[in-house]
């Protein structure tokens, strides 16, 4: 099991310099709206992956008017301490580890794990592919080290293969060298990358079926149909196959970076056919199956994050969702509110929860 | 707890200078074009220029000018040089079978500063990058491809980046120079560069060189 005891903000976001303690096992974050309730959520984020949860730019997560921001965590693993730290300072991100700085940031992750449910999250299904391609990788990147920098390689290699593409319709003639050391490292990188998708959703179907079960109360079957050019072909032969097609177009068409996943309800194509109420259900229990296949892959408990969740669940799910947390064996939940009174008449008496209000 | 970033919040504002004289603003803003050098630091330079005797700052704006003017590029490695041929070129004590492919002639400097290594250079001028507009027709590679061919080098050791780009160009020119008798080898790899050759400290740098790779190590099927 692994927990986060205690949290420092400096110069993050809308805090300009705060310090929280989280004792139980379910920490309720209350406030008004505005008040900091989810980043302080995604500080929490932050400190297991190095990069917030909603904004891709770290300038985004700095306080106004100044210039960087700083996070640290007492994380607790193994009931050993470790206490991370991140700065980002005028574009660079420094992460240390008992005071220790990373040779490289990538090692980090995989180390403290923590899943996210938010509001804007139904997007997972309702969205284009590469949402779910994120999301995959997210999870892979985890479990598997050589996963993420062979996906950082093919990402850095398809963007370069792309230029070479657009660069060939300046020449007149074309000595395709490079190309073939593109293709043949994107080959590799796409394989593998291929190969380990695959073989994550044997893992992780059935505990996507359990969850849903237990959220609905039904006996739907769910299925996820893992679609990908590589099961035709090899990467190698798409390359070598379409390049007239890559040509004319400048830019690579088929790989592993067009992979998409189709969410199937009883046979019914969900992002098309499924009503609010079961999308929601679908996006739990794919959360919550994330949480459990990490849990189980990585050896530990990660935290889970539910942001401004209950507001909008019926009782239903949320009975579902607090027999599902509260079950002996979960992990750390912090959690946001704009009502106290709320959590605590759906937590009921006795239970293990402390209220931070901002 | 004191923020550690908040001192910069005061820091002054110097956008906004104001000269008493326009030969001392000139000169400073001729300053702050160069990289890493703010306004502030300028006006210090230029003060302290102010302070020198008329005679040594002569001798500063005649090296900077002469040096702009009269330097050349070696024609053999693309280095810089006072003549057509550098003086490591003209050397003939180093070893001419042996030539280090580098970058830029930063690179060349860094690994003189070892004092371990005798051979002889191949400056690139960058590496293959499309992304950045840069083909091998902005490259150094054919006068690389002749000197393999005509002037006896037996070996090339390759000294780029340890990045896609750096490991592409050393695909590059190991597919161009396929069929000649040349051994190519690279420097160590999983020492911690840095990023940029020229930042290694100079220890480092000479245990790479000699603790040198041949490529079936470093590009994945390289012959294919
Ligand atoms: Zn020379």
């Amino acid at each position: 099991m692994s927990r986060l005891n205690k949290i420092i903000l400096v110069q993050f976001r809308n805090y300009s310099s705060a310090s929280y303690q989280f004792t139980a096992a379910v920490t309720c974050i209350t406030g008004p709206n505005g008040s900091g309730k989810t980043n302080l959520l995604d500080a929490a984020y932050y400190l297991c992956y190095t990069k917030s949860y909603f904004n891709a730019s770290q300038q985004n997560n700095v306080q106004a008017g100044t210039d960087g921001f700083r996070l640290e965590g007492t994380f607790e693993k193994d009931a050993r301490k470790e206490i991370i730290s991140c700065k980002w300072k005028q574009g660079k991100k420094e992460i240390l580890a008992n005071g220790v700085e990373y040779d490289r940031i990538t090692d980090h992750i995989g180390k403290f794990s923590s899943v996210m449910i938010a509001p804007d999250d139904i997007a997972l299904i309702n969205d284009g592919s590469e949402l779910r391609r994120k999301w995959v990788d997210s999870i892979l990147s985890q479990v598997d080290s050589p996963y993420l920098d062979k996906l950082l390689r093919y990402q850095r290699i398809l963007l370069q293969r792309n230029a070479w593409l657009k660069m060939q319709s300046t020449v007149t003639t074309i000595d395709a060298t490079e190309l073939e050391y593109y293709n043949n490292c994107m080959a590799e990188d796409g394989q593998y990358i291929y190969e380990r998708r695959k073989q994550f959703l044997q893992g992780f179907l059935p505990l996507l079926n359990d969850f849903y079960h237990r959220l609905s109360g039904g006996k739907e079957i769910l299925q996820v149909a893992y679609e990908s050019d590589l099961s035709q072909k090899t990467l190698a032969e798409w390359l070598q196959y379409n390049l007239q097609y890559d040509m004319r177009y400048q830019r690579t068409l088929r790989g592993i970076h067009k992979d998409d996943w189709v969410f199937v309800l009883s046979g019914m194509n969900v992002k098309q056919y499924a009503s609010q109420g079961q999308k929601k259900s679908f996006l739990f229990a794919l959360k919550l199956a994330q949480y459990a296949f990490l849990s189980k892959e990585m050896g530990h408990l990660p935290i889970l994050l539910l942001d401004d969740v209950f507001e909008k669940l019926d009782q239903q799910r949320i009975e579902a969702l607090l027999s599902i947390i509260r079950a002996p064996g979960f992990g750390q939940v912090l959690l946001t509110d704009t009502h106290e009174d709320r959590i605590r008449l759906a937590f009921g008496q006795g239970a293990d929860i402390e209220f931070v209000r901002l | 707890m004191c923020p550690p970033f908040l001192f910069s919040k005061f820091a002054g504002n110097f956008d906004q200078m104001v000269f008493s004289s326009k030969l001392i603003e000139d000169a400073v803003q001729e300053f702050a074009l160069l990289p890493g050098i703010g306004k502030k630091t300028a006006l210090r330079l230029v003060l302290q220029l102010l302070k020198m005797d008329e005679q040594d700052v002569d001798a500063f704006t005649t090296a900077v000018g002469r040096m702009r003017h009269e330097v050349q590029f070696c024609k053999i490695c693309h280095n810089v040089a006072d003549t057509e041929v550098c003086m490591i070129c003209v050397n003939r004590a180093r070893n001419s079978t042996q030539v280090c492919v580098v970058e830029t002639i930063r690179d060349v400097i860094a690994i003189e500063s070892t004092q371990q290594y005798n051979g002889l250079y191949h400056v690139l001028g960058g590496i293959l990058s499309p992304l950045d507009g840069i083909g091998p027709g902005q490259l150094y590679i054919n006068t690389l491809h002749d000197r393999v061919k005509n002037n006896g080098v037996e070996e090339l050791i390759m000294a780029l980046s340890p990045t896609i780009e750096g490991d592409t160009t050393v695909y590059y020119i190991a597919r161009q120079l396929k069929d000649l008798p040349v051994r190519i080898t690279t420097i160590a790899r999983g020492i911690a560069f840095g990023g940029e050759l020229e930042y290694a400290d100079e220890m480092t740098l000479a245990r790479s060189i000699a603790k040198r790779l041949p490529i079936e190590n470093y590009v994945n099927s390289a012959g294919s």
